[in-house]
């Protein structure tokens, strides 16, 4: 019996090697196919033919060809060192320049502010070489601040700095002694805003904290980007150090981090844990990085956690990983988060948990606070800063009373309420003009609105066949036939200023009756759509407005007083 | 012509509460262009309706348009008839403009009379899917070039359309997303994407990356050996192009839904583009090889001074045999190429 299928070439053996670089790797094939992936380290067998290989270090990208003889022996090709952005003056970057290699790591060494012993922060922004640089002081509108809101250092008065020139980009640098803890770092952008972002100084360590400016806006001043900081660690006098290979790979990991790339793979994790810690962040960072597998190794993200807690002590960032490990535990001690982590990751599992254990955090807290006001993407947790969030001028709900008031809304949603999500939503931002809603406090009511259909429905048409049905409108072409209605219109006032909208009145709100078309012929609803009041539960209010329980409780404190509710 | 295909073509660039954008209008116009003028299957000009800024000039800050009703408008006129029948053979979304992702695998196009606090949107998948189980067409394209932030507190806004599935329906899908969820999609200056009228340079305009690689795609560039354009290749050619752009030095990655045991054939049996390539610097009456992949493809024998050949994308190999020194080039859509051959 012959064969007549053709002899399948024997494979050939590819192996990619970037030694230290916890780069990406790609292999693509003449069809443009990706056909094997790897991180650092790749070893693939591939039919004989000509692939393109793919490295990818944060947003770089370079390139090679190979060409896969068939029948020839291993094929073994080497990554180029890979000269990354950052803004890190690191040692064979893109973007570094010598003379803030020098001055970081000598000016990381000397103490400009002394306001506490036993940990330091170090501050060094700049702008890259080759760009368009701004006028102005390099560190113009940085500040530090306790938690309490109390400024400790004006970045712009103190330290060393120098403004550059068309050559020589600027740079300033503050290093400051202070107490262990946590502390809130602050830009005033003008155009965006105040930002804040937490850094946490460890005992024993210096936080080195590197920004680059940026323009907030089209044709918008400069000011440091803290969405996009890089943050490294170091032990108290070692000072930065340019050259070092952790604080590349660290840098590496913090990008891939914020742009969600596996950039580290397990293998690399475990033998960066062997190697014992000589910069904490390579550990916070290749924590997060192992979650991002599909089957996330939880023993060695335990080595992980238990190495950075004997590291650093108490953190924010090392406590939201411990909640990972710890979940199945009823009797734990549960950390309580006062003010947020620094990783944007790690404020999400801090929300996730917060369902089951809300106390985590606390009404009143700055985390509890800050929670609406996330800003920008990146890896870290960066919040708009507004007055009212330093401290609650509102008593808290209990759950209970929140559960009440949220009920008491559903109920005239469902028996008052307008008729659409979309007239609901239109009342809601007259409301919030009027009273001087936040964000939150808006969104809070349009979650409560959600369970109405996005568009009133339009009247009835019979089709040819003779069946009847609704043919319906997103827009809100109907608005001015339908009642525009809104909540409890009998305990506030807030609905005068929507009374030149379609005969409003709130003498004459539908009674029950007058909605009878409405209660024969339910409303209709999407399979998206769920019942209101299986909304209200800790769960879905979490997991839909993205904020803790502690700031929901706020939020419709609040309400009441702004909308002057009676419940 | 296609004339049972139907287009619907969102580009919003004027965004009073939000910031401006300049690429959006231009993605659009340049979609509805490929679309109407420069497809395999054209779709006919009555039937592609084309929604973008321009259009509603004038207006003020909080009653920007296009709104809901606008897009409305354009979609219900294929909803009306979906009710009824089948509407045609392929419909094609594309909604360029500010985005969000209002769940995971869904994109959300902002309308011009969004604010941070009331976002007023269009959930692109909705829609499609809307088609998709009404039956309505073979084929249902959604392409939304918008950025995917992830607004966690965003109530979804879907079109209160009455849901129809008709029972059976086996209608082939392609969704491609500009971005990833959570991330950026990105614009930035770009060459024109057609001739220019009056036969000069083509001059640069902004427009989404991906749009511009996605028309690009379309037009020939997605072709491979076999000469068609299918989902899977105009997805691999998007992945790859777009992993070699950066904006202000931030990457994108786009993604894509689909399945693809039923991929869509977008163009078939077109000759693949073409690129003019100049090989130099090779000695002089030497034998010379391009190969591709593991065949050989060309020669020449004993040539001297720059060979030229055309050529489609892909990897090469070009060889000279008797002294065994090769170099290898890769073609990516370019229209010219040269190539150094090793001394």
């Amino acid at each position: 019996m012959s064969n007549s299928q053709p002899e399948k070439p024997k494979l050939v053996m590819l192996r990619v090697d970037a030694h230290d670089q916890p780069i990406e790797i790609f292999v693509i094939n003449h069809r443009f196919e990706r056909v094997a992936k790897g991180t650092r380290h790749l070893e693939t067998e591939l039919e004989p033919g000509i692939y393109k290989v793919r490295y990818k270090a944060a947003s770089l990208l370079q390139e090679q060809l190979v060409s896969l003889e068939a029948g020839s022996a291993p094929v073994s090709i080497e990554a180029p060192h890979l000269e990354f952005s950052s803004p890190v003056p690191l040692a064979d970057t893109r973007t570094t320049h010598p003379d803030h290699e020098l001055m970081a790591q000598q000016h990381s060494q000397q103490v400009h502010c002394q306001l506490g012993q036993n940990s330091q922060l170090f501050v060094f922004v700049r702008d890259w070489p080759g760009e368009k640089n701004a006028a102005g002081d390099v560190a113009a509108g940085l500040s530090l601040h306790d938690v309490a809101g109390k400024k400790l250092v004006d970045f712009s008065k103190e330290g060393a700095r120098d403004a550059g020139n068309g050559t020589n980009p600027g740079w300033a640098a503050c290093n400051v002694a202070l107490a262990p803890g946590a502390y809130r770092l602050r830009v005033n952008t003008r155009a965006a805003g105040v930002l804040e972002q937490i850094v946490v100084a460890a005992p024993g360590w210096q936080t080195q904290v590197f920004l680059k400016r940026r323009a907030y806006g089209r044709g918008a001043a400069y000011y440091a980007d803290l969405s996009e900081a890089a943050i490294l660690m170091a032990h108290q006098g070692a000072g930065f150090n340019a050259t070092r290979d952790d604080a590349r790979q660290a840098e590496l990991a913090r990008q891939g981090l914020a742009d969600a790339r596996a950039v580290i793979s397990p293998t690399d994790l475990r033998a960066i844990v062997n190697g014992k810690f000589q910069n904490p962040m390579l550990g916070l960072y290749g924590a997060h990085l192992l979650l991002l597998q599909d089957k996330p190794d939880l023993a060695l993200l335990h080595i992980v956690i238990g190495n950075l807690r004997n590291l650093l002590g108490p953190h924010p960032d090392v406590q939201a990983l411990e909640l990972l490990l710890d979940s199945s535990a009823k009797d734990r001690a549960m950390p309580v988060f006062e003010v947020p982590p620094m990783l944007r990751s790690s404020w999400k599992i801090v929300l996730q948990n917060s369902i089951a254990h809300p106390e985590i955090v606390p009404a009143g807290s700055l985390a509890a606070h800050v929670a609406p006001q996330i800003w920008g993407s990146g890896a870290w947790l960066v919040y708009r800063f507004l007055q009212s969030a330093s401290k609650s001028e509102t008593k808290p709900l209990t759950p209970q009373h929140l559960r009440k008031l949220l009920a008491q809304l559903t109920a005239k949603i469902e028996s008052d309420s307008p008729e659409s999500r979309e007239q609901w939503r239109t009342s809601v931002e007259k409301i919030a003009q009027k009273n001087g809603l936040s964000d939150l406090e808006c969104d809070l009511l349009n979650y409560l609105g959600s369970s109405l259909p996005p568009t009133a429905p339009l009247q009835k048409t019979a089709t040819t066949k003779g069946e009847k049905k609704t043919k319906t409108s997103f827009a809100t072409s109907t608005r001015k036939t339908a009642r525009p209605g809104i909540m409890m219109a009998a305990s506030v006032d807030f609905t005068a200023d929507i009374t030149d909208e379609a005969n409003f009145d709130t003498a004459q709100l539908p009674s029950k009756t007058s909605r009878s078309t409405e209660k024969t012929s339910p409303r209709p609803t999407t399979a998206r759509q769920k019942p209101i009041k299986a909304r209200l539960n800790n769960t879905q209010l979490v997991e839909n407005l993205g904020v803790p329980t502690a700031t929901i409780e706020e939020a419709a404190a609040s309400l009441i007083e702004k909308l002057q509710l009676d419940l | 012509m296609a004339n049972n295909d139907y287009a619907i073509i969102v580009g919003i660039a004027r965004y009073p509460q939000l910031g401006d954008l300049q690429g959006p209008e231009n993605d659009a116009r340049n979609f509805h262009k490929y679309l109407t003028q420069y497809a395999a299957d054209k779709v006919p000009e009555a039937q592609a309706t084309l929604v973008v800024s321009s259009q509603f000039a004038g207006t003020a800050a909080e009653s920007a348009k296009p709104m809901l009703e606008e897009v409305d408008a354009a979609f219900r006129k294929l909803v009306d008839v979906a009710y009824e029948k089948k509407v045609g053979r392929r419909l094609w979304l594309f909604m360029a403009g500010h985005g969000f992702a209002p769940e995971l695998r869904d994109a959300a196009l902002l309308m011009a009379n969004a604010s941070s606090r009331v976002r007023y949107h269009l959930p692109g998948r909705f829609c499609a899917d809307w088609f998709c189980a009404a039956g309505a067409f073979d084929e249902v394209i959604l392409l939304m070039d918008c950025c995917r932030d992830d607004y966690p507190r965003t109530t979804p806004h879907p079109p209160f359309w009455d849901e129809i599935k008709r029972a059976g329906s086996d209608v082939r899908n392609f969704y491609g997303y500009a971005t990833k969820w959570s991330r950026k999609s990105r614009e930035t200056a770009l060459p024109e994407l057609f001739p220019v009228e009056n036969g000069g340079a083509p001059a640069s305009q902004v427009q989404g990356l991906f749009t511009h690689l996605l028309i690009r795609g379309l037009k020939g560039e997605a072709t491979v050996s076999g000469g068609s354009i299918t989902g899977a290749t105009l997805r691999d050619y998007i992945h790859n192009q777009l992993d070699g752009l950066t904006v202000d030095g931030k990457s994108q990655n786009a993604e894509f839904v689909g399945d693809e045991m039923e991929d869509i054939l977008f163009v078939e049996g077109a000759p693949p583009a073409q690129t003019k390539v100049t090989i130099s610097g090779a000695p002089p009456n030497v034998r010379l090889e391009i190969w591709n992949s593991d065949k050989m493809l060309q020669f020449r024998e004993n040539g001297d001074g720059p060979w030229e050949v055309a050529l489609e994308r892909g990897f090469y190999k070009v060889l000279a045999p008797q002294s065994g020194s090769s170099t290898l080039f890769e073609i990516n859509g370019e229209e010219t190429k040269n190539v150094q051959f090793p001394a």
